[in-house]
């Protein structure tokens, strides 16, 4: 097989799962962090 | 005389090393594709090691400080040295991911099989069965003096493998080549083609430190809301 876009696939991938790896980490940090609705409604609760 | 707090310091050197991962990656991309000399054997398919090479040396460098970390954790029983293996045992897993996916779409067109059930192709497969069990004994079960103990027997007889893994070029009667840089005597490669290997190494080397801070920093975080 000839032709640049024979080895193009595989930088691709690994784009995809080094790039992955990298966002999993900063989204889990994300969805795991308090949002401000959430502060809000422990405040009232405590009012 | 301004100070420059630690916060301050890390919240502009993580960002620098991501970008400067991402830039040369980029960089290192478009100088494998494009830039560097087509082999006069492999033709356009020989690219596909710019990438498939440091992400094999970055399986096995993530590996060694997942092992080390992890028996510091074990004898000290500090955090930090915990979260630096766990995170270096998750970034390992994308490198060796990396390293099987890549060598595959390469050995199709070149060996005429997409896989071959040789030596080094099998000790870079174990390595991710050793990176998925320590990643669950350390992240997913419950963080006990035994799933800790655990974890750092099955890395330590991971970390066996290694050495096995290198030189079973040499050893084995394999259809992999035996290493073009990483041997005693100098690089068997042209230096063109050293340059896209170069950049990409220190990409995929930035993109360690970036991804294991964000790791880490997750690792703390869920402590302490799970302590809280």
């Amino acid at each position: 097989m000839d032709g640049i876009q024979s080895a193009v696939l595989p930088y691709l991938i690994a784009m995809l799962i080094y790039g992955g790896t990298l966002l999993t980490a900063v989204l889990l940090r994300r969805l795991d962090a308090p949002r401000p609705a959430d502060e809000q409604t422990e405040e009232n609760l405590h009012e | 005389m301004a100070v420059v707090t630690k916060n301050q310091l890390h919240s502009f050197v993580t960002p620098a090393v991501t970008y400067g991962a991402v830039a040369l990656f980029v960089a290192g991309s478009i100088d494998a594709l494009l830039l560097a000399p087509k082999d006069y054997q492999q033709l356009d398919i020989y690219r596909v090691l710019f990438i498939h090479a440091p992400s094999a040396w970055g399986s096995f460098a993530s590996y060694i400080v997942m092992t080390i970390a992890g028996i510091i954790h074990w004898y000290r029983g500090d955090d930090r040295s915990g979260d630096l293996a766990s995170a270096s045992a998750i970034v390992g897993l994308s490198y060796t991911l990396v390293v099987l996916a890549t060598g595959t779409l390469w050995a199709g067109p070149t060996w005429g099989i997409w896989w071959a059930w040789d030596l080094r192709t099998m000790a870079e497969l174990v390595l991710v069965f050793f990176y998925g069990s320590v990643i669950y004994l350390r992240i997913f079960a419950a963080p006990t003096k035994t799933t800790l103990t655990a974890a750092n027997i099955l890395a330590v007889a991971g970390a066996m493998t290694l050495p096995v893994n290198h030189l079973s070029v040499y050893w084995a009667n394999t259809i992999h080549q035996v290493p073009s840089v990483l041997r005693i005597d100098a690089p068997a490669i042209d230096v063109t083609m050293q340059r896209p290997l170069w950049l990409l190494a220190i990409a995929l080397t930035l993109y360690y430190f970036s991804a294991v801070t964000q790791w880490c920093r997750w690792l703390v975080h869920r402590r302490v809301s799970q302590a809280s």
